[in-house]
C-alpha cells in the first residue's frame, strides 16, 4: 500500500521535474533573441567559445534536436558557464544554495519549532486574543515586502541601535574559527532569520492551533479520555499525534515560498548565496546563472514537496490507501 | 446566500452586514482612497516626478513633506505617481488571471475528463514552482515592459484562479436545481454560464482581490531587482533606490515600502473579507 | 434489591449548556441506577437527553460549558458529581466503561487497533503482559489476532464495534456502558452485537446499560427499562412491565409507534406535536403540549413519581387520579 503510494508520488515528481526542465528550455530557446546570448550571457566571450556553444547545444538544428541536446547536457551537468563569476554555472549555483541553505535551515526550523510550542500551549486556553494576534501577524508576514522589512530592520537594528550588523555573514575582524566565530555568525544571521521566519511563523502557529483546537474536539478523544487516561497522555498520544499531521504539510509545502523570501531577503543584507548571485547576474546578464537557478530552485521545490508527501504518508495511514486508489 | 432564521450571522441587509467586518470596510474605504489618489494625483503634484532638481536627500518636513532622493526628485510625488503603477498592474493583471482561470476552472469542473486532468496538472505544477524566479527570469530575458511584466503576473497567476473556480463549479453542479435546468431542456453550455457560474463566482472574486494584492507584490519585487523601465515610477524601483541609502537616508526606503505593504495588506484584507462574505457554506455556528 | 451493592446511581440530574448565548437544559430530572449484574435500559428519542447521560456519568462533558447544577452520580458509593478533572480520571474505564456509537470517529485513527486496545490494558491491568492480553480481549470479542496490528478504518463497522468493546473492556469494568451499541450497523451486524454483549455480560460479571432508541433491542436483553423525554425520567421498572403495560402516555406511544401499529383510521400511531424545547425549564410536566390525556394540572405542576424505585413506576398526573 505504502509502495503504490510512493511510487505514484515519486513519478508525478519526476513529472514535474520534466515539466521544469521542458520549460527551461523554452525560456531560453523562445524568447526573442539569440540563444545563444542566453546560454553565454551578455559578456564579450571570445568567438570559439560562442562557436562551441553553438554546436554543443545545435542551435543551427531544428527544435526538437536542441532539445535533445539541452537534455543531454543537463544530464552531464552542463548548464553553461558563467564569465562573470568564471565558473560553471552548476557548481557556481549550488556553492551559493548551500549558503543560502545556510540562512534558511536554522530559521526554518527555529520558526517551526516555536510556532509548534506556541500553538500547543495556546491551543488548550483557546484564547481568542491569541488567536486574532497570529491572524493578524500571518497577514501582515503575507503582505510585506520582504525586501522592505528587511530595509527596516536594518535602519532600525543596524543603523539606530546599532545593536547587530548589517550586512554579510560574516565579519571581517572575525576570528575565523572557535566560539567567537560562531557568536559572529549567529549576529549576522539574526535579522535576515527574522525577515525568513516571521510569516512561516505565524503560518504554523495558526495551523496548528486550529488543528489543535479541532483534535480535542473530536470524538475519539472522547474515548481515550473515557479509558481513564491522565490529560498529558490524551494529550501528547492522541490530540498531537493527530494534532500535528496538517502541519507537516504546511511546512513542508511553504518551503517554495520561503526560498523566495529568502533569495530577497539576501539580497538586502548582502547575504552571499543565491540572493546576492541573482542581482550579480540579472544587472549583468548573466542569463546562464539566471536559467541555473531557477532549475535548481525549482527542482529544490519538486524534492521538497515530495519528502512532505512522503512523511505525511507515514504520519496518517489513512492517506495510503485513499492515494493508492486514486 | 441563503438566509438562516435565527443566523445573526445572515440576516439582515446589506449595509448591516457589511459593517460586520470592520477590516473589510476600513480596507475597502483605503483603496478607494488610493484610486482617488491616482486620479487627482497629477493634478496636484504636475510635471514630471522623474524630474531631476538640486534639492538632493533632503529630509523629511518643510517643503517636501516625505524628503527628496539623490536626485532631488520629492519622494511624496513619486510616491503618488507610483499609485497609478500599481493599481494599474494590480488590476489588470488579477483581471485577465481571474477571467481565464475562471472560464478554465469551469470548463474543467463541469465537464470533467482529460481537460480537467490536464487543467489540474498544470495547476498543480504551477504551485510548486517557484514563481517569482520563474517571473524574475522571463523578465530578465524577455526585457522590461509594464505590459510584459502584467503579462508574466496574469501567466503565472491563473492556474491558482482555475483551481478554485473549479471546485466551487464541481460544487454547484452537483446541486438539485442544475438537474432541474437540464430537465427544462437547457444545453449544458447554457447552463454552465447562466445557472452555475454565477454561483460559484463569490469565492472567485474573493480570490481575484487576492491576486490584485499578489500582483502588486510580484510587480514591486521585479522593480526592486531593477526589471522595471527606468522611466516607470515604480514603488518597488524606489526601494532599490532606497538600498543604496540605507545608512544615510531611511525616508527612502521607508515610505515607498510602507505605501506597498499598505497597499497590499488592504487587498489581501478585502479579499479576505470578501471571502467570508461571500462564502457559501457560511451557516453561522 | 436494596442489598444489592448498586454501581451507578443517578438522582435528579440536572445539567445545562451554553449554546450561542443562551442556555439549553439538557438534563433536567434525570435519574437511574445499575445495581451488580443487572442489564438495564435507556430508552427515548434524540434529544431525549440519554446520551448526554450517559456522558455526564463519566464527567465527559465539555467543561466550561456544561454545568451540573442539580442532582447527583454516586459511583460505586463515592459522589462523583462535582469531581475534578483529575479525579474522573480514576473513574473512566474502572468502575464503569462507555462504548460509543459510530466507531469511526471514536477511534483514534493514526494509531493501531492493537496499541490503543493496549492503551486500556497498561492503565487498568498494569500487572498483566500487554500484548497477551490484547490478544486476549480480540478473541473474547471474536476478533482474529491480526486485527492488532490494523488501523481502524482498514476494519469494518462490526469489527470496529468489536474492537471498541475490546477497549472499554480492557479496563476491567463492572459497569459498561454502550451508547446506541448498534443503531450505525446493519441489521446482521447488530445481531451479533448485541448476542456478544449479552455473552460478554455473563461470562465477565458485569453490568450492562444499554441506551437505545429501538425498544425491541431493549426489550429483548434487559431486565429494567428506564424512559427518557426531553430531559427528564419519565418511567422505570421491569421491561416487560414498562413496555406492555405502560403508566406514562409517553411510553405509550413509543410502543404503539414502534411496533407499527395501525390506528383504525389505516394511518401509523404517532406521537403529535414538536419535539421539546430544551431552552426551557419545566415547572410542569414536560411531555403535556403532546400528551392525547393532559389536564389542566399537567400544564402547572411537576407531577410527583409514583411506584416505587426498585419497581415500576411513573411521574404522571393520571397515576394521581387513580385513572391508569
Amino acid at each position: 500500500m505504502m509502495g503504490r503510494y510512493v511510487r505514484s508520488r515519486v513519478i508525478w515528481a519526476a513529472l514535474m521535474v520534466l515539466g521544469i526542465v521542458i520549460l527551461g528550455f523554452l525560456i531560453t530557446h523562445i524568447l526573442p533573441g539569440d540563444p545563444v546570448d542566453v546560454l553565454v550571457g551578455d559578456y564579450p566571450a571570445p568567438p570559439e567559445y560562442i562557436a562551441q556553444v553553438r554546436h554543443e547545444f545545435g542551435l543551427d538544428q531544428s527544435l526538437a534536436a536542441q532539445l535533445w541536446l539541452y537534455l543531454a547536457n543537463l544530464a552531464r551537468g552542463n548548464l553553461g558557464f558563467s564569465f562573470l563569476n568564471r565558473e560553471p554555472v552548476l557548481s557556481l549555483v549550488l556553492h551559493r544554495a548551500g549558503v543560502t541553505l545556510l540562512l534558511m535551515i536554522p530559521s526554518l526550523v527555529l520558526a517551526s519549532v516555536l510556532g509548534v510550542l506556541i500553538a500547543v500551549r495556546a491551543a488548550a486556553r483557546a484564547g481568542r486574543a491569541l488567536d486574532s494576534f497570529l491572524t493578524g501577524l500571518s497577514l501582515v508576514g503575507y503582505s510585506i515586502p520582504v525586501f522592505w522589512l528587511a530595509q527596516i530592520l536594518i535602519v532600525i537594528f543596524a543603523v539606530q541601535l546599532a545593536w547587530l550588523p548589517a550586512q554579510g555573514m560574516t565579519s571581517v575582524r572575525s576570528s575565523g574559527t572557535g566560539a567567537g566565530a560562531l557568536v559572529d555568525f549567529l549576529r549576522h544571521l539574526a535579522l535576515p532569520a527574522f525577515c525568513i521566519t516571521i510569516y512561516y511563523l505565524a503560518v504554523v502557529a495558526r495551523v496548528t492551533r486550529s488543528s489543535m483546537i479541532e483534535m480535542l474536539h473530536q470524538d475519539f478523544v472522547l474515548t481515550a479520555r473515557a479509558k481513564g487516561l491522565s490529560e498529558r497522555a490524551v494529550l501528547w498520544r492522541h490530540v498531537l499525534r493527530n494534532g500535528l499531521i496538517p502541519v507537516i504539510t504546511v511546512i513542508g509545502y511553504n518551503f517554495g515560498y520561503s526560498l523566495t523570501g529568502a533569495i530577497l531577503t539576501e539580497t538586502v543584507f548582502a547575504w552571499p548565496g543565491l540572493g546576492g548571485l541573482f542581482i550579480s547576474s540579472i544587472s549583468n546578464r548573466d542569463y546562464p546563472v539566471l536559467a541555473g537557478i531557477f532549475l535548481l530552485a525549482a527542482i529544490a521545490v519538486v524534492l521538497a514537496n515530495l519528502i512532505t508527501d512522503l512523511l505525511y504518508a507515514v504520519a496518517d495511514p489513512r492517506v495510503r490507501i485513499s492515494a493508492a486508489l486514486a | 446566500m441563503t438566509r438562516n432564521p435565527g443566523d445573526p450571522n445572515t440576516e439582515g441587509n446589506g449595509i448591516r452586514r457589511i459593517s460586520r467586518y470592520p477590516a473589510g470596510l476600513a480596507s475597502a474605504s483605503f483603496i478607494l482612497l488610493l484610486a482617488g489618489v491616482a486620479i487627482v494625483g497629477p493634478v496636484l503634484y504636475p510635471g514630471d516626478p522623474l524630474a531631476i532638481s538640486e534639492h538632493t536627500l533632503l529630509r523629511p518636513g518643510g517643503a517636501y513633506w516625505l524628503g527628496t532622493d539623490d536626485l532631488g526628485r520629492d519622494v511624496l510625488a513619486e510616491l503618488v505617481y507610483g499609485v497609478r503603477v500599481s493599481l494599474f498592474v494590480g488590476f489588470v493583471a488579477a483581471f485577465a488571471a481571474t477571467v481565464a482561470g475562471t472560464a478554465v476552472g469551469a470548463i474543467a469542473g463541469y465537464f470533467g475528463g482529460w481537460f480537467d486532468t490536464v487543467v489540474m496538472r498544470i495547476a498543480e505544477f504551477f504551485q510548486v514552482m517557484p514563481t517569482f524566479i520563474l517571473a524574475v527570469v522571463i523578465v530578465a530575458l524577455a526585457g522590461p515592459g509594464l505590459t510584459r511584466v502584467i503579462a508574466v503576473i496574469a501567466l503565472l497567476s491563473w492556474p491558482q484562479t482555475a483551481r478554485v473556480a473549479r471546485g466551487e463549479v464541481l460544487r454547484v453542479s452537483r446541486l438539485d436545481f442544475v438537474d432541474g435546468a437540464r430537465c427544462l431542456g437547457i444545453p449544458e453550455w447554457r447552463i454552465l454560464f447562466g445557472e452555475v457560474l454565477p454561483n460559484a463566482i463569490g469565492p472567485v472574486i474573493a480570490l481575484g482581490t487576492l491576486v490584485v494584492g499578489y500582483a502588486i507584490l510580484l510587480e514591486a519585487s521585479l522593480s526592486f531587482l531593477g526589471l522595471s523601465s527606468p522611466d516607470t515610477v515604480s514603488w518597488g524601483r524606489l526601494l532599490s533606490v532606497g538600498q543604496r541609502f540605507l545608512f544615510s537616508a531611511w525616508w527612502l526606503s521607508a515610505f515607498p515600502g510602507l505605501a506597498i505593504f499598505l497597499t497590499v495588506l488592504a487587498f489581501n484584507l478585502l479579499g479576505d473579507t470578501l471571502g467570508e462574505m461571500l462564502n457559501p457554506r457560511r451557516s453561522g455556528n | 434489591m436494596p442489598d444489592k451493592r448498586l454501581i451507578l446511581e443517578v438522582d435528579g440530574l440536572h445539567v445545562t449548556y451554553a449554546s450561542r448565548g443562551r442556555t439549553v437544559h439538557a438534563l433536567q430530572d434525570a435519574s437511574l441506577f445499575v445495581a451488580e449484574g443487572e442489564v438495564v435500559g435507556l430508552a427515548g428519542e434524540s434529544g431525549s437527553g440519554k446520551s448526554t447521560l450517559a456522558r455526564a456519568v463519566l464527567g465527559l462533558l465539555p467543561q466550561g460549558i456544561t454545568r451540573i447544577i442539580d442532582g447527583r452520580i454516586v459511583i460505586a458509593g463515592d459522589d462523583v458529581t462535582h469531581y475534578s478533572p483529575r479525579q474522573w480520571e480514576g473513574v473512566r474505564g474502572n468502575p464503569v466503561a462507555i462504548v460509543f456509537q459510530d466507531p469511526l470517529s471514536f477511534l483514534n485513527p493514526v494509531m493501531r487497533v492493537g496499541d490503543q486496545i493496549g492503551e486500556s490494558v497498561r492503565r487498568h491491568d498494569p500487572a498483566a503482559r500487554t500484548t497477551a492480553r490484547s490478544m486476549e480481549l480480540l478473541e473474547l470479542v471474536k476478533l482474529q489476532p491480526a486485527v492488532l496490528r490494523r488501523y481502524p478504518h482498514e476494519l469494518s463497522g462490526g469489527m470496529r464495534q468489536r474492537a471498541m468493546l475490546a477497549i472499554a473492556l480492557g479496563c476491567k469494568p463492572r459497569l459498561l456502558i454502550a451508547d446506541e451499541p448498534t443503531t450505525a450497523l446493519d441489521a446482521t451486524t447488530q445481531t451479533e452485537i448485541l448476542a456478544l454483549l449479552r455473552e460478554l455480560r455473563a461470562t465477565l460479571d458485569m453490568s450492562l446499560l444499554v441506551i437505545s432508541h429501538d425498544l425491541g433491542l431493549l426489550r429483548w436483553n434487559c431486565d429494567r427499562v428506564y424512559v427518557m423525554y426531553a430531559g427528564h425520567t419519565l418511567e422505570w421498572g421491569p421491561t416487560g412491565d414498562v413496555l406492555a403495560r405502560s403508566a406514562h402516555p409517553y411510553t405509550r406511544g413509543l410502543v404503539d409507534a414502534s411496533r407499527l401499529r395501525r390506528l383504525p383510521d389505516d394511518h401509523f400511531a404517532t406521537i403529535g406535536g414538536d419535539v421539546p424545547d430544551l431552552h426551557e425549564r419545566y415547572r410542569c410536566c414536560p411531555f403535556f403540549s403532546r400528551c392525547t390525556q393532559v389536564m389542566d394540572v399537567c400544564r402547572q405542576q411537576i407531577p410527583p413519581a409514583r411506584g416505587n424505585r426498585d419497581g415500576h413506576g411513573a411521574r404522571c398526573w393520571l397515576l394521581e387520579d387513580g385513572r391508569e
